[in-house]
């Protein structure tokens, strides 16, 4: 009887999933899968992806301190190098950083802007400027479905805090932060990033005048997002099975050597190179475990 | 004999426990059904979703050792519902007088409504969003027409073909 049936089919609707849940549970398993799939990639260290973002300041202990009060960070490791510069890593949620510098690094601080999902936009938002960030945007609900909000923390690192308000994130395999890089030509970083890393661009999306609103490449098995603002450099590690042979790449592509890969103390093989708009990449193999 | 369905889904399972990432096509594919399961055993949608998640947590966490045994991967997926469904009942209600949650497993009532909650993720999203603030919400068709910008009639109107849809789609299905 085809009442019969539409009485049953309205009654069981009233258990249907919310969409916003099935988003939610499956956007976190990709992510649990993603820890364990990436920890079985050659040359790349356990719990990390191809690009982790390295936010170098003079304050490295109070950037920590803030990431540890601010977003939960856990704080998985730290070493001091002979000059006196600090290196110590930290994972949110599951996105790890490495943050490093000290007086020895005035001067070439490199604080980097990053987009980090959270679970409530305006909680964090609150405890960041009780920590000492000062506002760069109040939160606020955008149009892309995400409630966002802006600050700059204490050591000059800007980060844009964002809950989904429905949906999976933007961009499939976002993690729980992404490094957003401020150029002042996008289009030309992403061409280099192409030929130099075998970067996809996943989206550009410009203003009527044609000026680059937001882009997205992915790198690996990372992502990363840019838009075309004043310069602010960036400085990345990127982890692939193969530095030298990536090295050659980026310097075939138009960088400039810092020093070629070489084995370094703490188990990677890692070079670095920076592009023409001043931004650096740390490019690395990983060997063995660090002996700490 | 296994079917060419049950082969597939061996295929899925191999695959997902060679390399985690497969997985998620499992989850995919199961999603619906395990939902349908615990959702008609749950106190609450709350509890639901939390049980949901886990199970597939769990199911992730410990796939390399799943063994088949004849029985439908599906099976082992809402075996570990049951437990947790019993657990949390363990946790929250005994005493309560509360009835422990019925563990029976795969039946054709997981089967139909699991079926259900896969053709609405088939509805164009105006219409998936109609259905889910009508039915799973229970908001008034006033309440829908001002929160997606739309008259009542146009809400009504999206509603009704989306149940046209399931019907049909039910229908050819459930035959």
């Amino acid at each position: 009887m085809p009442d019969r049936q539409m009485a049953w089919i309205e009654a069981a609707l009233a258990e249907c999933p919310k969409r916003d849940f099935q988003d939610r549970l499956r956007k976190e398993l990709e992510r649990r899968v993603g820890m364990t799939a990436t920890s079985t990639i050659s040359g790349v260290r356990e719990g990390f992806t191809t690009v982790t973002p390295y936010l170098t300041v003079v304050e490295p202990e109070r950037l920590v301190q803030f990431l540890k009060d601010v977003f939960d960070a856990e704080e998985i490791g730290r070493s001091i190098g002979g000059s006196g510069h600090l290196h110590c890593e930290v994972r949110i949620g599951d996105s790890m950083l490495m943050c490093g510098g000290g007086e020895v690094v005035r001067g070439r601080e490199r604080p980097l802007a990053l987009h980090v999902y959270v679970p409530d936009t305006d909680a964090v938002y609150e405890r960041a400027l009780s920590a000492g960030a000062e506002s760069l945007a109040i939160p606020e609900n955008k149009p892309y479905g995400e409630r966002m909000a802006g600050v700059k923390d204490p050591t000059g690192n800007m980060w844009y805090m964002a809950t989904r308000l429905a949906g999976a994130p933007l961009v499939e395999g976002m993690r729980a932060v992404t490094p957003y890089l401020h150029q002042t030509s996008p289009l030309d970083v992403i061409e280099f990033l192409k030929q130099a890393f075998g970067a996809e661009e996943l989206g550009i999306y410009k203003s009527p005048e044609g000026r680059v609103m937001h882009s997205v490449v992915r790198i690996g098995d990372a992502i990363l997002e840019m838009g075309e603002t004043p310069q602010m450099p960036a400085s990345m590690y990127l982890y692939v099975p193969d530095a030298d042979a990536l090295y050659r790449q980026a310097i075939a592509a138009g960088a400039k050597s810092i020093f070629a890969p070489v084995d370094q103390p703490y188990g990677d093989r890692m070079g670095v190179v920076e592009d023409s708009w001043g931004n650096t990449w740390c490019i690395a193999t990983h060997l063995k475990q660090p002996d700490r | 004999m296994s079917t060419p369905e049950s082969q597939h889904e061996q295929i899925l399972v191999a695959a997902a426990q060679a390399d985690p990432e497969r997985f998620l096509e499992l989850y995919d594919r199961h999603f619906h059904r395990v939902w349908a399961y615990v959702i008609h055993r749950a106190r609450n949608r709350e509890d639901a979703e939390d049980i949901t998640s886990e199970a597939f947590r769990r199911a992730l966490e410990n796939i390399a050792g799943y063994e088949s045994r004849g029985a439908p991967f599906l099976a082992w997926l809402l075996r570990i519902a049951a437990n947790l469904l019993a657990d949390r009942w363990q946790q929250t209600s005994k005493g309560s007088g509360d009835p422990p949650p019925e563990i029976a497993g795969l039946d054709e009532d997981v089967e139909l409504r699991g079926m259900l909650f896969q053709l609405v993720d088939r509805l164009p999203e105006t219409q998936r969003r109609v259905i889910e603030l009508r039915y799973v919400e229970q908001r008034s068709l006033s309440e829908i027409a001002v929160m997606l910008g739309k008259t009542e009639g146009a809400v009504k109107q999206l509603q009704r073909r989306a149940l046209e849809f399931l019907r049909e789609q039910w229908e050819a299905r459930h035959a």
